[in-house]
């Protein structure tokens, strides 16, 4: 266990070293959502309900996936992409450590200094849109279940990363990639809009993939949209989608690595 | 499976080592990676062929060859980072390849071009990680790091970023981060790649004293023929894939790096055969030639050369690492080739031949080919 906390005192004191970095990818992440608050505000004037979302809702979730997309969503791929090119992966293989693992402490660290950056944003929406909000109070089972639903957006969202980050290992080139993930995700992922406002065969597409398991699920129940059997299917979802996709980035890692000790580092 | 070493067992052992890497072919650009995910095309590169040697413990042993020539696949190998496409290797007993913990918490690996510190920290950091790593316990740990860092003079630079040494002092501090946990085994890849003379110096200087005193294998690779001479009573030459010589380091020097190179420029043009009086004529292009003499008549033949030819510059320079190899090669093929008709300049010719070799696609078909040519 010390071993892990020292790992994330290194990351953290690494993530701290790049705050002006951390500062540009975090204002990339915050900036979108605040620009769709405006444009709510407006288009709200005309009209009291979009997609079944009314003003109150609809600004509670624009503030809320500001929070999740800064706080759930993993660039671990980016270090994987460096790691692996750069041959460091070599140097990592020859320790006695868990190389995944060590992925996922320093991962931590990062989202800890955006939990710092975020939190002084986060009261500044809400004291800008609050007179605008009126959500129904969770209850602490409720509650509960947000805080797990939400790590477990984390794990999913870490797991996708983690299979996109293995593509390394076969392609010169994961920077499209990642692109395409980035555009399919502020679709399908409910980043852009809810996902109810997409027309039906999007909308459909969008409940079978994983993205969905990353902020949808926790935001349905922040905004006690998910009841009943929606909610523990929502719940239920995600725990699936980490796992699947846990074991495929596991199964990914070890072929990969088959590959980095055929081609070499 | 793996056993620990037994006693008298060798502590490093490779028996026909092979390895050969499937490289994909890619077609550039975005579009050429999608293609490629899709189908894919190969070719074999044999790096490695049927490579053989055994290390005792203790024993400070240097890889040499041309870059490109195997020598970090064979030590990648056996840290267990690539697996052996043919024939096995053993380190303390145990199969590297399956980067078994106690086999990892025994030896270490450092890359003279990768950085295994954190870039943005003290190198004090990387040590404390390893610590935890290693599981070492904090006296053990203090112990060492106190003596490390006093052989290598570090003591001021422990809370200086890892990013704002020198590239020196960051070898030094990786040094450090790979012998914490007092490896049995060290694997050394350049070492003293892009370093000062100084610098240099230093580490060897270390290398020895840290072998001296503990014991510990080492195994190096280096183009420098410096790092080689101070360190390694005995040597292994890798080629093409192959193992060429493996022996003590005083022979392959007596016999193949004890002459010196004459580089001249002349007022005009003079024949090669003319040169060849005063030695080896390795290149010659009508107005300047390099000439191989022997160390021991250097000044006597450079005065001659001075005397006879109208020389308008001289330089007098140490045979490189690929010049001995190519010595070792020319060897090989005088060895094999009938005393009388050789034709003479058979050292710069192979290394010629090696290029073409690499165009075959052909690795390392080499020294027999060349030496059954002859």
């Amino acid at each position: 266990m010390s071993l892990y906390y020292t790992l994330f005192r290194l990351a953290l004191q690494e993530a701290i070293q790049y705050r002006v970095e951390s500062a540009i990818y975090f204002l990339y992440d915050v900036l979108p959502p605040i620009m769709m608050a405006f444009v709510w505000l407006a288009a709200y004037e005309d009209q009291t309900s979009v997609g079944g979302f009314d003003l109150s809702q609809m600004l509670a979730y624009t503030v809320g996936i500001m929070v999740l997309r800064t706080m759930l969503t993993s660039h671990i791929e980016w270090a994987m992409d460096h790691e692996v090119r750069q041959g460091l992966l070599s140097t990592y293989l020859v320790r006695p450590m868990n190389v995944c693992a060590q992925w996922f402490v320093g991962e931590l660290a990062w989202k800890a200094v955006r939990g710092v950056l975020v939190t002084p944003v986060l009261i500044g929406s809400l004291v800008w849109l609050g007179p605008y909000l009126s959500l129904p109070p969770l209850d602490i089972g409720q509650m509960l279940l947000l805080a797990v639903s939400v790590v477990l957006g984390y794990l999913v969202c870490f797991a996708l990363k983690l299979c996109i980050g293995m593509l390394v290992f076969w392609t010169t080139d994961i920077n499209g990639t990642m692109t395409l993930y980035d555009v399919t995700a502020s679709v399908f992922g409910g980043v852009l809009v809810p996902l109810t406002l997409l027309p039906e065969p999007l909308y459909a597409l969008a409940m079978v993939l994983p993205m969905r398991a990353i902020y949808d699920v926790p935001l349905g129940i922040l905004l006690g949209r998910l009841d009943g059997a929606a909610l523990w299917w929502g719940v239920a979802s995600q725990v699936g989608w980490a796992t699947v996709l846990g074991l495929f980035a596991r199964a990914l890692w070890q072929r990969g690595l088959r590959r980095y000790e055929a081609v070499g580092g | 499976m793996s056993m620990p070493s037994r006693r008298g067992d060798p502590t490093i052992v490779a028996a026909s080592l092979s390895k050969t890497y499937r490289v994909q072919k890619k077609p550039p650009g975005l579009l050429g990676s999608v293609r490629a995910l899709v189908r894919r095309e190969y070719s074999d590169v044999r790096a490695v062929q049927d490579v053989s040697f055994a290390i005792e413990r203790g024993e400070l042993v240097g890889f040499l060859g041309p870059n490109g020539a195997g020598k970090t696949t064979t030590l990648k190998m056996l840290s267990g980072l690539l697996e052996p496409s043919g024939g096995e290797c053993r380190v303390l007993g145990y199969e590297p390849f399956k980067r078994e913990r106690p086999f990892q918490r025994q030896f270490a690996l450092v890359l003279g071009q990768k950085n295994q510190l954190w870039w943005d920290l003290p190198a004090i950091e990387s040590f404390l990680l390893n610590k935890e790593i290693y599981g070492l316990d904090a006296r053990e740990y203090k112990a060492t790091l106190d003596e490390l860092v006093e052989l290598l003079g570090l003591a001021k630079l422990l809370d200086v970023q890892v990013r704002k040494l020198s590239l020196g002092e960051r070898m030094k501090c990786e040094l450090v981060g790979a012998l914490l946990h007092r490896p049995k085994v060290l694997f050394l890849d350049e070492p003293t790649i892009g370093l000062d003379v100084v610098a240099q110096q230093t580490i060897r200087e270390f290398l020895k004293a840290y072998n001296a005193r503990h014991g510990s294998t080492i195994v190096l690779t280096s183009h420098y023929m410096d790092d080689v001479k101070a360190l390694c009573e005995r040597v292994v030459v890798i080629d093409r894939g192959q193992l060429i010589y493996d022996g003590a380091l005083r022979d392959l020097v007596a016999r193949f790096a004890d002459d010196k190179l004459l580089t001249i420029e002349l007022e005009r043009e003079i024949p090669r055969e003319a040169l060849a009086a005063i030695g080896e004529v390795l290149t010659w292009e009508g107005r300047a030639a390099t000439i191989r003499v022997p160390r021991e008549e250097v000044s006597a033949r450079a005065a001659r050369l001075l005397a006879q030819f109208p020389v308008l510059d001289l330089a007098i320079q140490e045979p490189d690492i690929d010049e001995v190899i190519r010595a070792l090669f020319g060897g090989t093929l005088a060895e094999a080739a009938p005393p009388a008709e050789t034709p003479p300049p058979a050292p710069l010719r192979l290394g010629e031949g090696r290029e073409e070799g690499r165009d075959d696609g052909v690795t390392g078909e080499g020294v027999a080919a060349h030496g059954s040519d002859a």
